[in-house]
């Protein structure tokens, strides 16, 4: 074989396998954005759009973390409940007088922290199950958000930088998609093109192999706790800003959960060492998609849980049957 | 024998199997009498245990036709086949080990009283069953406390578990010590005497030519032929599979030996008591001795899964206390595992990705990897080794169990290690192959890499090394020049026999 040739077929397999991959929910987002365009006249609107971006893009940046978990072979449940005490925290810092860019700085590095030190340290050092330290965290971490507000939202309108965050313009386009994108390529780089990216995939497809062949398992899981709760960080100041108040009791309810489903959605699985952050947007985008369409439609909001369900348990069908 | 006179109780001609471009079986043919132990051979990739899986019916044939007993068997499914009486021990491990050995051996049909599993029942049967194989497990134990040759016994008995008439067996032996393997191939004799057919697939010339009625043969998934044992030789067997003469199994270059890469003096863990030994550089030490001997205890210390608990280490005339494995790769030592699907291969990741995994891992966090690396690492650690895939980036669960164990050498090769060590690296390799496998091995040798060598093939201990230490219950008994060793001599040490003069 010639090296064009090796380059064709390697160029027309991954071309195959991306379709493979992403056909089943790319080719069902495709379809749904073009029945709204064609059902819903207010859909293809320029607002619209905007609109469906912005108040996705926490949702986007949490599943990005959230997506280095699950293809470690883990779960972070505490992702939420992380959010919403960042957001408080970042109020106190606030209304004590520290600067708004340094109260972002220090609330990221605060999430990181106690991502890394409990959630990682205690699952990879301790060796506890992560279901179990994971959904522990979530019920403290909110708990903590509720005790230090004593349950108040704290306004961070006169704060600048935190509403720029959350809701401000560059280049003509909101703040927090441009954010989004920037992180989501970083992590889809770190995954794919970084040798932690790769032990990621390792830790999560076989363990053992991983580490016996030289990879420090406990790290990576250390790390990967530590990214998701960072991004939770990053989330915590963008909803904050578009809400111009923290909420410790209702932001980011479920947010967990929702980024899992878009994980889930775009390729990964739960037995770990596969899946990527290309597939986590199209996740992302299409349970957007599905909940701005239902708006759209007039159909009740509570539909949009039973509608996500759905397609979540067709999308995992489907990948059983491709698989077979 | 006088199977002739019989008729054969299951068939199965003309098969075609092909998984995408890979033809797998083409004109494929197995004819089983009752009353005989069958031989199933080839190389590495030949088509063997796609052929067992069929006549399982775990996969579907493309063309071709399987009968028992003279009747057609149309749409096999793997329920219907132990219905009729066919049971099958895959290569790859299928126990779940969360389960306790009771369990795996009734899965799915497990006793029931009045709706209800009769746990006594199962446990009854179960104890029954491993009694007939000699086996002292508890069948409450779970799975995942035993050896990986204990479980293999456990996927015997649990094919055993429905007193089956065919029984298929694919590398049954490739994970059993000496005496498991005497205690299976005695029932195997009491199941060819009851009438049962018996086929089973080994890389081991001397099992097949000892316990065999008839072999056949397949080579790129064709049927070569049939031959009866009692009047074939060995040497026309494996020409018949690999297509031309092996003229001796191994190579042994002389190397000139240098300093001491490897020395470890009284040291101790776990089973492990007072262990001294030195390997040099340009040395090949062969460990021998039982299943629980030490041999993979001594390795997965050295390689830093386990750390010592007392003595002293030097690697390279340096003192070391190993922390990790990434320690010891850190100190140039690679590691092949014994179990390739539970601690060494990503099953789902392609050939590439698996060959540079070591490689991979020895970079900085957040060093770049692109499919550069694992390609130059595929294609210097396969070299030599012929790995037969239709694409590198096919995953390497699709491969054959020999080709596997290529792709785990590979990856270790791949790092050029000062010490490689291997436990039990031939396991399921054909004998071509274990030749390709041992020469590439020598040539690194002579660059001066110390190599340790832990097998239950004696013969090719003897082969390869040059000299080979005899554990026996965590201690070494005996350090003997291979040019002195026979397989005789190593048994007698490794069995503990010594004690029992001296007593
Ligand atoms: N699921 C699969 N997908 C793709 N190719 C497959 C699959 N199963 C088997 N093959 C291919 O079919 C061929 C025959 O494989 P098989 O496992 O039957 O060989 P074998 O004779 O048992 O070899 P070994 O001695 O190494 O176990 C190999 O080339 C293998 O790569
Ligand atoms: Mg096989």
């Amino acid at each position: 074989m010639t090296a064009a040739d090796i380059s064709q077929t390697s160029s027309t397999t991954s071309l195959a396998t991306i379709l493979r991959r992403y056909a089943g929910v790319g080719a069902a987002l495709v379809a749904l954005i073009l029945f709204l365009s064609v059902t819903q006249e207010n859909f293809l609107k320029y607002n619209n759009i905007m609109n469906i971006l912005r108040t996705n893009s926490v949702m986007f940046v949490a599943a990005v973390g959230l997506t280095f978990v699950i293809i470690s072979q883990g779960l972070d449940l505490s992702v939420g409940s992380m959010t919403a005490l960042g957001g408080v925290f970042l109020a106190e810092l606030l209304t004590s007088g520290v600067g708004a860019w340094p109260a972002i700085a220090l609330t990221i590095l605060a999430c990181t922290f106690l991502g890394a030190v409990v959630n990682g340290g205690l699952i990879a050092y301790g060796g506890f199950n992560f279901f179990v330290v994971t959904l522990a965290m979530m019920q403290l971490l909110r708990g903590a958000a509720l005790v230090i507000s004593n349950g108040v939202p704290a306004s961070t309108f006169m704060w600048d930088p935190v509403q720029w965050v959350g809701d401000g313009v560059v280049a003509g386009l909101p703040v927090p998609v441009v954010l989004a994108v920037l992180i989501g390529i970083l992590g889809y780089a770190v995954m794919r093109w970084t040798r932690f990216g790769r032990s990621v995939y390792a830790v999560g497809g076989n363990e053992t192999a991983a580490r016996l062949a030289g990879i420090n398992v406990k790290q990576v899981r250390v790390a990967v706790y530590g990214i998701s709760a960072a991004c939770a960080g990053v989330s915590a100041i963008m909803l904050t800003g578009r809400l111009t108040s923290s909420q410790p009791v209702s932001a980011a309810l479920g947010l967990e959960l929702s980024a899992a489903a878009a994980v889930l959605l775009g390729g990964a699985s739960f037995s770990g060492g596969a899946g990527n952050i290309g597939g986590t947007a199209i996740g992302v985008l299409f349970l957007s998609v599905l909940a701005n369409g239902i708006t759209l439609a007039g159909v009740p909001s509570y539909w949009q849980g039973i509608a996500t369900g759905a397609v979540l348990i067709a999308a995992i069908a489907l990948d059983r049957i491709r698989a077979k | 024998m006088s199977a002739e006179s019989l008729l054969p109780l299951i068939t199965a001609t003309g098969i075609r199997k092909t998984f995408g471009p890979t033809v797998a079986l083409d004109n494929a043919q197995a004819v089983l009498y009752p009353g005989e132990i069958h031989a199933l051979m080839g190389e590495n990739g030949s088509g063997k245990s796609t052929l067992l899986t069929i006549l399982a019916g775990a996969q579907p044939a493309d063309t071709g036709k399987i009968t028992l007993r003279g009747q057609e068997l149309v749409g096999l499914t793997p329920a219907e086949a132990r219905r009729l009486g066919i049971a099958v021990v895959s290569q790859e491990p299928q126990l779940s080990s969360a389960l306790t050995v009771g369990e795996n051996i009734f899965l799915g049909r497990l006793p029931t009283t009045a709706g209800r599993v009769s746990w006594r029942e199962v446990h009854r049967r179960a104890a029954e069953i491993l009694a007939e194989l000699q086996l002292e497990i508890d069948p409450r134990a779970p799975v995942s406390s035993l050896s990986l040759g204990r479980r293999q016994m456990v996927e015997i008995a649990k094919a055993l578990a429905d007193r089956p008439q065919v029984l298929l067996l694919d590398e049954a032996t490739s994970s059993l010590d000496e005496a498991d393997t005497r205690t299976l191939f005695a029932l195997l004799a009491r199941l060819r005497a009851a009438g049962t057919a018996i086929a089973f697939v080994s890389h081991r010339m001397t099992e097949v030519m000892e316990h065999a009625d008839r072999a056949t043969v397949l080579r790129d998934g064709q049927y070569i032929g049939t031959r009866l044992l009692s009047q074939t030789d060995e040497h026309v067997l494996v020409s018949m599979m690999v297509g031309r003469d092996l003229k001796s199994y191994w190579h042994k270059a002389e190397v000139a030996q240098g300093e001491a890469l490897l020395r470890m003096v009284r040291v101790s863990r776990g089973p492990l008591k007072s262990i001294d030994l030195t390997v040099n550089k340009g040395e090949i030490v062969g460990l021998a001795g039982l299943v629980g001997s030490g041999r993979s205890a001594l390795l997965r210390t050295i390689a830093g899964v386990k750390r010592m608990e007392a003595g002293e280490m030097f690697v390279n005339r340096a003192s070391v206390r190993i922390q990790s494995p990434r320690h010891a790769r850190q100190l140039g030592i690679g590691y092949v595992p014994e179990d390739r699907k539970g601690e060494g291969l990503v099953m789902h990741w392609s050939l590439y990705r698996n060959a540079g995994l070591s490689r991979v891992a020895a970079l900085r966090a957040l060093a770049p990897v692109t499919e550069r690396i694992d390609r130059a690492a595929y294609a210097k650690g396969t070299e030599g080794l012929k790995v037969r895939t239709s694409d590198p980036r096919q995953a390497v669960s699709e491969l054959s169990g020999g080709n596997q164990q290529k792709v785990l050498i590979a990856r270790e090769l791949a790092i050029s290690p000062e010490l490689l060590l291997l436990d039990e690296p031939t396991r399921g390799v054909d004998v071509g192959a274990k030749e390709d496998i041992y020469a590439q091995i020598s040539a690194l040798v002579q660059g001066g890499m110390g190599l340790m060598i832990a097998s239950s093939e004696l013969q090719e201990l003897i082969g390869v090394c040059d000299r080979i230490l005899v554990l026996f219950q965590g201690q070494i008994v005996a350090d003997i020049p291979a040019a002195e060793a026979s397989e005789e001599a190593l048994a007698y040490w490794a069995s503990g026999a010594h004690l029992i003069g001296a007593a």
